[in-house]
């Protein structure tokens, strides 16, 4: 089986794991410091010369926390308009004049992290009082600018009691779309997983009872929605390693983008072409059928399983008794 | 609102991103910073706006599915497809025509 594309349309950058929260369960494990060895400004305005010249036209840019950088809204300047330029952030550093300022550089759209419907759940998330308020601001300041802007929270067990709640917030705030994401064990989220992970009946019957207001449109990836998209994975850490998915950050590593162009860590590393190819052990067909791809997402099925072709347990057809609040040894 | 003599092209600066492995294209237009994935026979449309008027686009587009002329089902469809790309500004109109009328049927077929 050959990989499905040639070349990728479309990347992510996770540009800091500097961070001015403390959330519970950050992916990145992020620090108020920024790390020295993180892509410089040079580096990061010379990667996105080669984004272009290599015919792509999509960059996702992620954290950390982005406005962390003091360099990001040159970034932004720069990437804006040649590139269709997505940001995800908490929004708590953002005023009304900074959503001004991406709103002129051309940024596409922004996703804002708001982790709950209250401020007692989102604060208590994300270990700063007052952020949620800020997270809330943030979405109407994008919006009055301009941009197209979506809320994002990631399900879990001290937000799952208000998520009908928080897509009554997201309708009031302005907010087009909620993603709703499933918790995956990687960073803090991996070390407090039997505090915050919910079984996979809790997550299902938590979407199924939801009554979506008007205007709002969902974005999730349980079944019958559950995505392999590693065809089309491409992301880079901040510190330049090419590493398919966000989500495998932990995993793999198919090399950096200092030393090696990352259309060759796309072209190159087997384990990396390996995952595009979408060949897996079995999958599930209301979710091949709905999304055209086979598995389901590859990093739950080897958190869970050891194995990059295994069944994805988030699924409830590809489940098979797998508990997800309870982690395999070797990931602790 | 379509017009068969009013002449269509790509907006400035649309960046075209051709995925023929999936059978799509994507399309960015950074005036209005929006990305748009467009079907097979939006994708032709759009290449087809090269200066050409609107009926030159439908003799184009029925040249390609060899149809002697465009019937009433392709002028239809050109139409729904130029009304949809103006309103995301990946077409726009210009004041005159950029390439000769009656494109040989060979040059349309590479």
């Amino acid at each position: 089986m050959q990989p499905f594309l040639e070349t990728p349309p479309k990347i992510t950058l996770s540009i800091t794991n500097t961070c001015n929260l403390e959330c519970a369960h950050c992916y990145g494990d992020c620090s108020p410091t920024p790390s020295s060895r993180e892509l410089t400004t040079a580096e990061v305005l010379s990667f996105i010369d080669y984004l272009v010249a290599h015919d792509f036209i999509q960059l996702y840019i992620e954290g950390g926390e982005p406005q962390c950088r003091p360099d990001f809204n040159q970034i932004l300047e720069y990437c804006s308009r040649k590139l269709m330029t997505v940001v995800r952030t908490h929004g708590t550093l953002t005023t009304k004049t900074l959503a001004r300022s991406w709103a002129d550089f051309g940024v596409g759209r922004v996703f804002v992290d708001i982790m709950g419907a209250t401020a007692t759940t989102h604060d208590g998330l994300s270990g700063v009082a007052g952020s949620f308020g800020r997270s809330c601001e943030a979405v109407g300041h994008f919006r009055r600018a301009g941009i197209e802007t979506d809320v994002a929270i990631i399900l879990n067990r001290r937000n799952v009691a208000e998520l009908q709640a928080y897509l009554e917030l997201a309708k009031r705030l302005g907010a087009l779309r909620v993603a709703i994401l499933r918790l995956y064990p990687l960073g803090r989220a991996k070390k407090r997983w039997t505090e915050l992970a919910l079984s996979l009946e809790e997550q299902s019957t938590a979407l199924s009872d939801l009554d979506v207001p008007e205007g709002i449109e969902i974005m999730q990836s349980w079944h019958p929605k559950d995505r392999n998209c590693c065809w089309q994975a491409a992301a880079v850490n901040p510190f330049g390693d090419s590493i398919g998915c966000m989500y495998l950050r932990e995993y793999v590593n198919f090399g950096n983008i200092r030393s090696t162009p990352f259309l060759e860590t796309w072209h190159r590393d087997p384990l990396y072409k390996s995952l595009r190819t979408g060949v897996v052990e079995n999958s599930c067909n209301g979710c091949h059928a709905r999304s055209g791809t086979n598995g389901g997402c590859r990093s739950a099925a080897y958190a869970f399983h050891g194995r990059w072709d295994a069944p994805d347990p988030f699924c409830q057809t590809m489940n098979h008794g797998v508990d997800l609040r309870v982690l395999p040894e070797r990931l602790l | 609102m379509y017009s068969p003599s009013g002449f269509y092209r790509k907006t400035s600066a649309l960046k075209v991103r051709p995925v023929p492995e999936m059978g799509f294209c994507l399309v960015f237009t950074p005036a209005k910073p929006r990305l748009f994935t467009l079907n097979p026979t939006a994708w032709l449309v759009l290449e087809l706006c090269d200066g050409r008027s609107g009926r030159a686009v439908e003799r184009s587009y029925a040249d390609t599915l060899d149809l002697e002329r465009p019937d009433a089902a392709v002028r239809a469809e050109v139409r729904g497809i130029l009304e949809d790309l103006e309103r995301k500004e990946i077409v726009e109109r210009c004041g005159k025509p950029l390439v000769q009328r009656g494109t040989p049927r060979t040059e349309m077929k590479k």
